[in-house]
């Protein structure tokens, strides 16, 4: 099942959706937001395809239903809908786009971000300064951006960040290691520290614990324990007097725990790269991706590597690259693997091992696995456009038995 | 004229304005395993390098930033053991000492204190050095073939 494809031309440096509205950040250094669902629409009627609707939307609006509460019956057709509009090359220019805009400012953060995180309402842009933030206004009659360019942490430069649902960035600095920023007051203790000084080229969220991913070194995984009773506090050897101060404030008291290395996990040796999400790690191996599953009901501060995972599967593919791994991402309808010159998406469709091999020029690419609309897209920016590519394999998947990407959880969502 | 190494020249840019610059014996000789790089191109070379990124304003402060072009394509202008294992450098970094004398070196560009800053990066983007793709990886510390 191939991936539907909206191609958006022009010269873009970054990509974002969020509640109903794409962020498209000019290499201008002008942000201009459009209305998402307004401009679907007019796709649809553009390419004349009404009666392909209900595919369109789930596909670029609002994927979650096909999780949630879609029916078996018509699942289907819904199905060979999508296959069809995955034969279409759909496109829109910015002449198309203008009709929709909401909002174009000037970029909110003092230089092009070298990466941006949406989060409650605040993007977050990582610069060679640090780390900024813009907060969106979501009303409806005044919707707006407002950002004063306020710097709120700036121990280094901030090449990759990721919010967890809890309110937590892991912050990649690349040479200075891994960096972790509490937001808000749910948590006890410092709102910033470093989790390893170890190089750091991008991270991800097993849960409450970070998997932390280096085309330059060796990746990891920090562990994370919730101290929620005496009993843990007990076998932590931990002070209860502050602990009970902490949950007297309903304070969250996270201990960090073992950092365990990739080396460990799978091990191996040398210089590739693993990385994880979710309940799902990787590790790229050219012509292999090893993939094991990440068990957190197992996971404690003080787990060992045979702890907290499961066995290893090889996941073998249909052909061998040479290039060296750039970065990837795991998302539920499968794994992104950049390499030096293209992007492949590897997916499973029914029990079949799928590789769509995007080769392209690539600037950034994104994908929205904590999104409750959008998990199935991925924004691929590139010289002079960006493609906005809706994966729907994964609906069609038995999430307890698939081995590329996340498994959706209903009763958690 | 040949440059001679350790020696500091007056050098003018197209503008008239003039900038010292010190050829570093540090730079110079065998890649070994002492982590410096070390330039493979000509002084006269590594001079060139120098004037284009100034006059071409690739200059940030007391840092600037250079490469050379043959063909449209980026030249290896040096190299860098690390780990055993040796890395070509394609751009050079140069500072400037608190004397106004100016030098240079082949950068590392997965080192912090050598990564160009993004004003460097967006400027070579404009002016068709770089291509966007390049530029968003060098800012991350990813891998870049140039």
């Amino acid at each position: 099942m191939q991936p539907v494809v909206l191609t958006i031309c022009g010269d873009y440096w970054d990509s974002f959706i969020y509640k109903g509205r794409l962020y498209l950040w000019g290499y201008n250094e002008e942000l201009t937001i459009y209305n998402w669902d307004e401009l679907i629409d007019y796709l649809i009627m553009r390419y004349s395809l009404e009666q392909y609707r209900e595919a369109i939307d789930f596909s670029f609006k609002d994927g979650r239903i096909y999780y949630e509460k879609y029916p078996e019956d018509k699942r289907p057709y819904l199905k060979d809908q999508i296959i069809y509009l995955s034969q279409f090359a759909f496109e829109l220019n910015r002449d198309d786009l203008a009709n929709f805009q909401c909002l174009s400012i000037s970029n909110p953060f003092p230089e092009l971000a070298t990466d941006i995180e949406v989060f409650n309402d605040v993007i977050y842009g990582g610069t060679d300064d640090g780390l900024f933030e813009a907060l969106i206004d979501q009303n409806p009659f005044n919707f707006k951006v407002i950002s004063n360019k306020q710097k709120i942490w700036g121990e280094t430069e901030v090449v990759r960040l990721k919010a967890n649902y809890g309110g937590r960035l892991a912050l990649s600095t690349g040479p200075d290691g891994l960096f972790e920023l509490r937001l808000g007051d749910k948590y006890f203790g410092p709102n910033s520290f470093q989790v390893s000084n170890k190089h750091s080229s991008f991270a991800d969220w097993n849960y409450s614990n970070i998997y932390s991913s280096s085309d330059d070194g060796l990746s990891f995984l920090a562990l994370f324990e919730k101290i929620d009773t005496v009993e843990k506090v007990e076998k932590r050897q931990l002070n209860l007097d502050l602990i009970k101060s902490a949950w007297d404030k309903k304070e969250t008291f996270l201990e960090m725990g073992n950092v365990l290395s990739q080396k460990d996990l799978f091990n191996v040796n040398g210089h590739t790269m693993s990385w994880g999400n979710g309940n799902k790690i990787y590790l790229w191996d050219k012509n292999k991706v090893l993939k094991t599953d990440f068990l957190q009901y197992k996971a404690h501060a003080d787990s060992s590597s045979n702890d907290v995972i499961d066995k290893i599967e090889v996941i073998n593919l249909k052909s061998n690259y040479a290039q060296e791994i750039i970065s990837a991402g795991v998302t539920y309808f499968g794994i992104l693997v950049e390499l030096e010159d293209r992007l492949l998406i590897i997916y499973e469709s029914g029990k079949e091992t799928m590789t769509y091999d995007l080769k392209l020029e690539v600037t950034k690419w994104r994908a929205f696995p904590r999104s409750v609309k959008y998990e199935n897209q991925v924004h691929v920016v590139s010289e002079k456009s960006i493609k906005i590519l809706s994966f729907n394999n994964d609906y069609f998947n038995d999430q307890k038995n698939k081995r590329l990407g996340m498994r959706f959880f209903k009763s958690s969502k | 004229m040949p440059y001679i190494t350790g020696v500091t020249y007056t050098l003018t840019l197209t503008s008239g304005l003039t900038k010292k610059y010190t050829f570093s014996p540090k730079h110079r000789g065998t890649i070994s395993n002492d982590d410096i790089s070390k330039w493979i191109i000509s002084n006269n070379e590594e001079a060139i390098c120098f004037l284009q990124s100034a006059n071409d304003d690739y200059i940030d402060g007391d840092r600037g930033w250079g490469f050379s072009k043959d063909n449209g394509i980026f030249k290896i202008i040096g190299g860098i053991n690390i780990d055993l294992i040796l890395h070509q450098l394609k751009i050079a970094k140069f500072t400037e000492d608190h004397n106004g004398v100016w030098h240079g070196y082949p950068c590392n560009l997965k080192r912090k204190s050598d990564k160009p800053s993004k004003s460097i990066l967006v400027k070579w983007v404009n002016n068709n050095i770089i291509s966007k793709k390049e530029m968003s990886k060098i800012s991350a510390y990813q891998k870049c073939n140039l």
